[in-house]
């Protein structure tokens, strides 16, 4: 301790461990378990910092019997609409199962959502994160999309015992695979740092895109299930002179009404795939016997191919 | 004797409280403003009592802090062994205002470290206004220092 020498060196360890730890931790997911069984420790602090917000919800609670009658009947209307329309949906997946079937293409997992609410962590404020009421205890994992009713939302980050970390589309380091949901043109959407907006790289100046498109997720990288509202396009600059188009969008989803979320975990890929890959792997390999013998098939084929890469255009398109 | 050595749980207590206090939601024009308790605390107790409380401790409470703002591990783990590095016990001599000048750099220089591993990691901006938590935390020192002292004092712990 009175030796001058021997705290530089400790620091100097200390700082390599630091920045050891913290190469760890982004470039790979070793230390998320580890993140996992730690965030035992933040639960005291979770459960002190959720008081007041609990203790307001429960007064809150105590609303008189008309009120809660009245919002009762309201929700009551609402999710008989909301069924009517689900009973059209419902047999729009029948239909647009057989269709698959049909088409021989694999079979998309069903997916489940879970409910979490949005609570403060006291995160640093330039990073674009929320966090949730939900760990990993609930089956909430690394890269899980999570979504509003409006659009898609984020992906979680972090997952701890009792709670995790969402951070949104807008986020500087985030980006998500998309479509045009018009045409099926894929694009990146990347976030800026800046609540409401994102930004499409790497679209050629010829990119048939316009203003007012509706992107949607397009399933590429596997974190987000196909299909999901993600923003839509609010600026496009055209440079003559500048071989990329300048797009902005507007998220759908907007943070700052949101309250709840949905976590989206797509079901189990096990037992679909494994019923469904025979019959997805046998089909192309019977055409492509086939294709020398009889050469109009392959244009089948080939229509077969095209089609399935624009299956979430017209599942989508009934829904709106 | 006995009774004085049980009094050290203050230590550990304050360095509690301040981690909670860190992680307490904030109004959001506060946001960028807001003080680093776990700073002030960890300044103090290496002031105060640097046989208990060291680089060695501030890194752990850095880790502490990495685990409740799901930071990357490590992130306030180094720049909080710095600020324990810096807070040698020889600072207690200097005047109040010498130590508020250099409780304001270390504070600048442990911001500095994580909003330049979120710069790194996900592309965040640099932005000024970050800082402001750094002059907040300064401005608060004399407070904090008044205060801790006399909790020490009432503890009997002694200073090294």
């Amino acid at each position: 301790m009175v030796s001058p020498v021997t705290p530089l060196y400790r620091l100097l360890l200390l700082a390599v461990l630091s920045l050891a730890l913290m190469l760890v931790d982004y470039n790979s997911r070793l230390l998320a378990g580890a993140r996992a069984v730690g965030s035992v420790l933040n639960l005291p602090f979770h459960g002190l910092i959720s008081l007041p917000g609990a203790s307001r919800d429960w007064w809150a609670g105590r609303e008189s019997g008309e009120a809660l009658y009245e919002k009762y009947s309201a929700l009551l209307a609402k999710q008989a609409v909301l069924e009517a329309r689900l009973q059209r949906f419902d047999a729009l997946q029948a239909e647009n199962r057989r269709l698959s079937e049909l088409l021989a293409a694999p079979r998309r997992p069903g997916e489940r959502v879970q409910f979490a609410e949005i609570v403060d962590l006291g995160l640093a404020p330039f990073t674009h994160r929320v966090g949730l009421n939900r760990g990993v205890e609930a089956g909430v994992h690394l890269g899980q999309a999570v979504i509003l009713p409006e659009g898609v939302l984020g992906q979680v980050s972090a997952a701890g015992v009792g709670r995790s970390v969402v951070t949104l589309l807008t986020d500087p380091g985030h980006a998500i695979p998309v479509q045009i949901q018009r045409n099926g043109r894929r694009a990146i959407a990347r976030g800026l740092g800046v609540l409401g907006r994102l930004e499409l790289p790497f679209l050629s100046a010829q990119t048939d895109i316009k203003n007012g498109d509706v992107l949607v997720t397009s399933g590429l990288g596997g974190n987000f299930p196909p299909g999901y509202k993600v923003a839509r396009v609010s600026e496009i600059v055209t440079d003559n002179t500048a071989e990329f188009l300048a797009v902005r969008a507007t998220p759908f989803a907007d943070i700052r009404s949101a309250e709840h979320v949905l976590l989206l975990a797509v079901d189990a890929p096990a037992p679909p795939s494994e019923s469904t890959a025979p019959a997805t792997k046998s089909p192309p390999t019977v055409p492509a016997t086939k294709s020398p013998a009889v050469p109009a098939n392959s244009a089948a084929a080939a229509a077969e191919t095209a089609i399935p890469t624009k299956t979430p255009v017209p599942t989508e398109t009934p829904a709106q | 004797m006995k009774n004085r050595d049980r009094r050290w749980f203050i230590i550990p207590a304050t360095l509690i409280l301040a981690l909670f206090l860190n992680v307490l939601p904030y109004p959001g024009w506060l946001a960028f403003a807001r003080p680093d308790w776990v700073t002030l605390a960890l300044f103090y107790w290496c002031l105060a009592t640097p046989q208990w409380v060291g680089i060695g401790s501030g890194w752990l409470m850095g880790l502490m802090l990495d685990l409740l703002q799901y930071t990357l591990l490590g992130q306030h783990a180094l720049g909080k062994a710095l600020v324990a590095a810096v807070a040698r016990p020889r600072l207690r001599l200097r005047p109040l205002w010498q130590q508020c000048a250099v409780v304001a750099v270390v504070a600048a220089l442990d911001i500095g470290i994580v909003v330049w591993v979120h710069h790194v990691a996900s592309g965040v901006e640099v932005r000024l206004c970050y800082w402001q938590s750094a002059v907040v935390t300064a401005l608060l020192w004399p407070v904090a220092y008044t205060v801790m002292r006399k909790l020490r004092q009432r503890s009997g712990l002694v200073r090294a």
